[in-house]
């Protein structure tokens, strides 16, 4: 065997791992070979250096930190099993909660939502017409106390006064756009229910339509459908409208004073405009269907909005009356 | 060696059956017995303290997430070092065209190695001088260690800092016992070379 035979073999023989006969070789080869001895020193020397590597100490913290990785590791697989097996832990109060926020947001809606239904719903065109009509009967009224032998009930100097920039020549088409305005009031009353704005202005406005029919007539130049709009809502939401057809409607008007004073009601005022008789009153709710049975002795009844079942002390109440015959204007 | 045999020589292997049903404790109990074991192949293998670190935790790690599949087919420990081999040549790997001497500068080992004199020290300091050129002397096989290639320098590891048997490192490795033997032959005549070359002397 030659020196380069023996070397390959010299790392197995120093661990012991060669068989017993390749063994008596290269022991009998080191014997005579200052050569190889020097590489089987030199191997063993070197083994002996790598082998004196200390061991490294690893850090104190080492541990903890892979102790913390493993707590981590397990942690989410706890959390996946507690949501597998109790899901209503986490899932129920989110669907109460979600359940409590859409109720509340239903009432909130509806409770918004209410006077815009019931607008929607109310027979609209009666009372916007009767209002507009009403405005123009004041306006003849007024012209026919103040100048009995004019020609026509328009102009009217005083009017014209009050009017901002109205001129003669504008005087006449101005008679027929207040014909005109039921239909618009109504679209638009339809349309666009009243806006907050409207209802703050309301009473300022229902105010000066009672005072006095001039004021009323200046709220026509500026607003006229905002008025109507309002004074409608106004009726929608607190008076009970009974519209009563009667023969004679001076009588009538006699005759219902007296019901209304029978039931202690109050009158709180009287109004005509076009071919009706507005008699508004407030009377306790429970003597309505009293009032009601009364009045169908004077003429024919009509209900306009049921009768309030749920109404506990007064009641507004505007009995409308009406001739059965044609309008004697 | 049959599987039984293997599962009965274990002497862990209650420990990873206590594991297995999910008790850290136990878990915890395999980490401080191993973990210093573990830490020192990853050293040597990378070649660097704070990557032997990370690599120490990731194979404890590691081992824990796949424990249950661990079917007692080796020693849990040779399982376990297996783990740590192969993650730190992955994670040599990653270092890649990195230059591990360069990385063996005066200021990172010392700097590394510091708070093991520093409890060394505490006990017994009695050679100071002796005690730094020992530490010389310690970087430069590190070194020439760094210096073999990758199969050479696993194997002789394994066998001559751990201490591993040829069966043991044929398992972790997954070759040959003998391709083991030719292996550990050709490192421990290149790293001769390297300990005169960079000693001068062996």
């Amino acid at each position: 065997m030659k020196c380069a035979d023996i070397e390959k073999r010299l790392s197995a023989y120093i661990e012991n791992d060669i068989p017993s006969h390749e063994r008596l070789i290269v022991e009998e080869h080191l014997k005579s070979c200052p050569h190889c001895s020097k590489s089987l020193a030199d191997l063993r020397k070197a083994i002996k250096r790598v082998k004196s590597v200390e061991e490294m100490e690893p850090p104190a913290w080492l541990t903890q930190k892979i102790m913390a990785k493993v707590k981590e590791e397990a942690a989410p697989k706890k959390g996946i099993l507690r949501w597998l097996l109790y899901p209503l832990h986490i899932k129920l109060p989110l669907e109460i909660a979600a359940t409590i926020t859409i109720v509340i947001a239903s009432v909130y809606i509806y409770h918004v939502g209410k006077p815009e239904l019931k607008l929607a719903e109310a027979p609209m065109q009666d009372i916007a017409g009767q209002t507009l009509l009403k405005e123009k009967e004041e306006v003849q009224r007024e012209v026919a106390d103040k100048d009995v032998s004019a020609p026509s009930p328009l102009p009217l100097p005083e009017k014209s006064e009050k009017r901002i920039k109205a001129k003669p020549a504008a005087k006449e088409p101005q008679k027929s756009v207040p014909m005109k305005r039921p239909e618009v009031a109504e679209s638009k009353s339809l349309e666009m229910p009243p806006s907050p704005v409207h209802r703050d202005e309301k009473d300022k406005i229902g105010l000066s339509r009672v005072s006095a029919g001039k004021a009323a007539l200046k709220q026509e130049t500026s607003a006229p459908e905002a008025n109507v709009q309002s004074f409608v809502a106004e009726k929608r939401r607190d008076v009970t409208v009974i519209t009563l057809k009667v023969q004679n409607r001076e009588s009538a008007e006699q005759e219902i004073e007296r019901v209304l004073s029978k039931l202690q009601a109050r009158i709180i005022k009287t109004e005509y405009p076009g071919n009706q008789t507005i008699i508004s009153a407030r009377l306790d709710a429970k003597k309505i269907k009293e009032l009601i049975a009364q009045l169908k002795q004077v003429g024919e009844v009509k209900e306009k909005d049921g009768l309030p079942e749920a109404y506990e002390g007064d009641r507004e109440i505007s009995i409308q009356i009406e001739t059965i015959s044609a309008p004697v204007q | 060696m049959g599987t039984n045999e293997q599962i009965a020589s274990d002497e862990d292997h209650e420990l990873v059956s206590l594991c297995k049903n999910g008790d850290i404790a136990a878990f915890e109990a395999l980490v401080k017995k191993y973990q210093k074991k573990v830490f020192n192949i990853a050293f040597r293998m990378i070649g660097n303290y704070d990557d032997a670190c990370e690599v120490a935790q990731d194979t404890f790690v590691s081992a824990y997430r796949s424990i249950k599949q661990f079917k007692g087919m080796s020693k849990f420990s040779t399982w376990l070092h297996t783990i740590a081999v192969n993650l730190s040549k992955n994670r040599r790997r990653q270092l890649g065209t990195r230059q591990y001497h360069e990385q063996f500068s005066l200021n990172d080992p010392l700097a590394t190695e510091e708070g093991r004199i520093n409890v060394e020290t505490a006990s017994a300091d009695p050679d100071p001088p002796e005690r730094l050129e020992q530490k010389e002397t310690q970087q430069k096989i590190q070194d020439c260690i760094n210096r073999l290639d990758d199969e050479f320098r696993e194997v002789l590891i394994l066998r001559d800092i751990q201490g591993f048997s040829y069966e043991e490192i044929s398992s972790m490795l997954n070759i040959a016992e003998g391709t083991v033997k030719s292996r550990l032959f050709r490192a421990r005549e290149e790293i001769k070379q390297l300990l005169r070359k960079i000693l001068g002397e062996l």
